[in-house]
């Protein structure tokens, strides 16, 4: 992987998983960690494919019925 | 841990046509000289060399190729990192103008690495930063600058939290929610869905709840239907069977009622009594005997008494008539034919006869010609007399002709005389006598006797002449004669034969009339006979046919009542038949209400199993939409939390830096503040001056905002953690002086704990009075950059 197709610096990303651990559980966190291992690879793109896969049924999204913000 | 530059070796890259080579030492290392003369070029070096990018290529400002310096193939750039207690990292990378890359790195274990992706992530690890962090701690470019200290607070606000590094997470959150917004939004299509759904099955419910009941009663009509088919199946069975039975009796008395009907029409009538036959037969076999007689057949004569006497069956004996019949007819044909030969023979002597004709005709000029020469002839006899009478006379005349002539000779002469003695006599007056010798002394004149003689010798001459001619003419006619005796002949003969042919055709005439008279008689006997034999024939032939008549009507007797069941049987298989479809019908309509009732309930079954899967669809999306804003949120929730702990940091190392890069009091104080607006997160750095907080850009001069702003730069790059020991500052504060800016490099390298600053400037006099700083110059020269 190349510099280039990466579009969020590591030491930001580190501080987003901490706080994501720290602030979400459940689906909620698996989501959100999802989205965020996206969006530092494939950007926003990637986090439409996620958002998509997961809408249609594709993803852990769809047993998103009692998860815990 | 940190990584200090040390060396940078430059080849056809951006505004560097040749090859250089920049070492770094630790301090402040000042890049010096005019514009254009590859400052930022030496810096965007650095950058490619260890990421293999520019910022003006991820910013799309240029193209990667555009790094390879104008007329050169490929550019080249080095890069010598030192790894504090590990040693020096090498990078080299080039790029061709075919747009291939390479990239070499050695490490300080010698080992050498030449996949692009491997040397990234090595020399990434090192440094401990991507490129978009290199960009906006490391590499301070004047882009950022600038934006923060002119741009508009939402540009500044978007490029600190660029350079915070949490721009992503208002680009996460607003993305979640546009699909959270979606997803609520099937769920109201679903909820539509499912609300049209539920109205319809409310409907079939209703439907349902009125004909169901009825489901029984339909099911037992049904089963009673049912019952009644199969027993009238079986009664239409046996009528079938019974049918199948009496098909062959019936079949026979329909084709015996054809018969019968065709038998009627050709006998048109009753047939005679047979008695009545027989003598008329009787009458006809005597009627050709005497044909048979007349044309004298005695052989067929005979044959014709024994049918008479024979005492087989009239049918026989007719039989054996006709057959003596048709062999009469074949003797009269052929005597016929015999007589047409004679009328043949006729014809053809008639063309004889025609021919002769024709012929006589052709000779009949001759002759006329012929009878003309003849009547002449009589006609010369009658007046001369026959030929030989004619010849003597001729004969007569000639000879008298010619005493004539001697006689007229003698005269001559004696005149002759008597001229030559006158004459002498007058001349001597006497003349000796020459027949007497006596003196003759005169002469006596006799003139006329000599005139007479010569009248005569005319006469005869003409008569003679005449004769001659006659007798010319009977030869000439004689000689014609001769040559038409040959046609006269012929001619004759021809009469002759014309005579006997008319004679014989008269004969031929006769005998054929006769023969057609007796031939035309005996045949219309022998018409009349065939006629009565014909009939006699027909009428035994009718007598047999209503004989067989007889019979099939016996026959049709006793199939009738055979028949007359068949018919009743018919009708009755015809209306079970109708019974059982109409029934079946029925049974059908039954079925088909019962197949709707089914229907009803099947449709009502997949519709509420519709509906349980629009339910479980739109509990699911609106768990999901829940799910989606509880990310949203907690994005949001994130990037508040990590930009107020980030700003209070970034404010902290702000409030030291300005202190030690900034000589003078006149700033007591600096902050980053952070505040919503319209949902939106707008900073501004402030400062306080005389004791009042206000926003940096309306109490500062131009150079005061550079350096805030630089310390700002400066505050990020230590806020994020890496391992770089290095700054990069690109023409940083323009607008300062000479002391302001020492300061600056000093106050950055000191507070932020680096070993190295670079930056550039083209205050050539100012970098060379920064006391300990080592400059690179770098001056035009051929249209490139040198030191």
């Amino acid at each position: 992987m190349s510099e280039e197709e990466r579009f969020l610096g590591k030491s930001v990303e580190n501080t987003l998983r901490s706080k994501i651990h720290e602030i979400c559980d459940g689906e909620c966190r698996k989501l959100a960690l999802e989205i965020l291992e996206a969006y530092v690879y494939r950007g926003e793109r990637g986090v439409k494919e996620v958002l998509e896969r997961v809408i249609e049924g594709g993803s852990s999204g769809d047993t998103a019925e009692g998860s815990e913000g | 841990m940190g990584i200090l530059l040390r060396e940078v070796k430059v080849k056809c890259f951006r505004f560097f046509c040749s090859e250089k080579t920049f070492k770094f030492d630790n301090g402040i290392i000042v890049v010096a000289g005019p514009v254009g003369v590859g400052k930022s070029s030496l810096l965007d070096a650095v950058e490619f060399g260890v990421f293999g990018t520019c910022f003006g290529v991820r910013r799309r400002m240029y193209s990667k190729l555009d790094l390879i310096h104008d007329g050169c193939d490929s550019a080249e750039v080095e890069v010598v990192l030192e790894a504090e207690g590990e040693g020096l990292y090498r990078v080299v990378r080039r790029i061709g103008r075919k747009g291939s890359e390479e990239a070499v790195l050695y490490d300080p274990s010698g080992e050498v690495f030449r996949r692009r992706n491997i040397v990234n992530e090595i020399l990434r690890e090192l440094l401990g930063l991507d490129v978009a962090e290199f960009e906006r701690t490391v590499y301070l470019n004047q882009v950022f600058l600038y934006t923060i200290s002119y741009g508009s607070p939402a540009l500044r606000s978007r490029v600190i939290d660029s350079l915070l590094g949490i721009e992503a997470l208002e680009k996460i959150s607003a993305l979640v929610s546009r699909y959270a917004r979606f997803v609520e939004e099937r769920v109201k299509a679903v909820e539509e869905e499912v609300a049209e759904i539920e109205s319809e099955v409310e409907s079939l419910e209703r439907e349902a709840a009125t004909i169901l009941p009825e489901s029984d009663v339909v099911a037992g009509e049904l089963e009673a239907k049912r019952a009644m088919v199969s027993e009238k199946r079986k009664r239409l069975g046996e009528v079938s069977e019974e049918l199948k039975r009496l098909k062959k009796s019936v079949e026979e008395y329909y084709r015996l009622q054809g018969l019968r009907e065709y038998l009627r029409e050709q006998l048109g009538g009753p047939p005679p009594p047979r008695e009545e036959l027989v003598v008329e037969f009787e009458k006809a076999r005597l009627r050709l005997r005497d044909v048979a007689k007349d044309l004298l057949l005695e052989e067929y004569l005979k044959e014709v008494d024994e049918i008479g006497e024979s005492k087989e069956v009239l049918e026989e004996r007719v039989k054996r008539l006709k057959s003596v019949l048709d062999k009469i007819w074949d003797i009269y044909h052929k005597r016929l034919e015999n007589l047409s030969e004679l009328s043949i023979e006729r014809e053809r002597r008639r063309m004889i006869l025609s021919q002769l004709e024709k012929r006589i005709i052709e000779l009949d000029p001759i002759i006329k010609e012929y009878e003309k020469l003849e009547q002449t002839l009589d006609t010369l006899r009658k007046e001369y007399g026959d030929e030989k009478s004619v010849r003597r006379r001729l004969s007569d005349l000639e000879l008298k002709y010619k005493m004539l002539e001697a006689a007229q000779f003698d005269r001559k002469c004696i005149v002759e005389l008597r001229t030559r003695l006158k004459k002498r006599i007058q001349e001597k007056g006497t003349v000796k006598c020459p027949v007497c010798g006596s003196q003759i002394q005169s002469i006596l004149a006799e003139d006329l006797a000599v005139n007479n003689v010569h009248g005569d010798k005319e006469r005869l001459e003409s008569e003679i002449k005449r004769l001659r001619e006659v007798l010319e003419r009977i030869n000439e006619v004689k000689v014609k004669l001769v040559e038409y005796e040959e046609a006269i002949v012929q001619y004759r003969e021809l009469v002759d034969r014309r005579e006997s042919l008319l004679s014989e055709i008269d004969s031929l005439s006769s005998q054929i009339e006769q023969a057609e008279i007796k031939y035309r008689e005996i045949g219309s006997r022998l018409a009349a006979i065939e006629r009565d034999l014909d009939f006699i024939d027909e009428a035994l032939k009718k007598l047999d046919l209503s004989k067989k008549l007889d019979e099939i009507e016996d026959r049709l007797e006793e199939l009738r009542g055979l028949y007359s069941r068949y018919t009743l049987l018919q009708e009755e298989q015809e209306k079970l038949r109708q019974s059982i479809e109409e029934l079946s019908r029925e049974i059908e309509d039954l079925e088909d209400e019962l197949e709707e009732k089914r229907r009803v309930e099947e449709e009502l079954e997949a519709l509420r199993s519709r509906l349980g899967e629009l339910e479980e669809r739109r509990e699911r999306y609106k768990g999901l939409a829940t799910l989606l804003y509880r990310v949203a949120e907690a994005y949001r929730r994130i990037q508040g939390e990590v930009r107020q702990e980030m700003v209070g940091e970034v404010t902290g190392h702000l409030r030291e830096i300005l202190r030690a890069i900034y000589p003078y009091r006149d700033i007591e104080d600096v902050r980053l503040a952070v505040e919503e607006k319209k949902g939106k997160s707008i900073y501004s750095l402030e400062v306080r001056v005389g004791g009042e907080w206000n926003s940096f850009s309306s109490r500062l001069s131009e150079g005061q905002k550079m350096i805030v702003v630089l310390a700002l730069l400066a505050a990020f790059f230590k806020t994020v953690k890496h391992n770089a020991g290095f700054l990069l500052l690109d023409e940083p504060v323009p607008n300062v002086d000479v002391r302001v800016k020492e300061r600056v490099f000093r106050g950055l390298s000191e507070t932020l704990g680096l070993r190295q600053v670079v930056f550039t400037t083209q205050a050539v006099d100012v970098a060379k009075s920064l006391e300990g700083a080592e400059v690179l110059i770098l001056e035009r020269g051929r249209g490139c950059a040198g030191k």
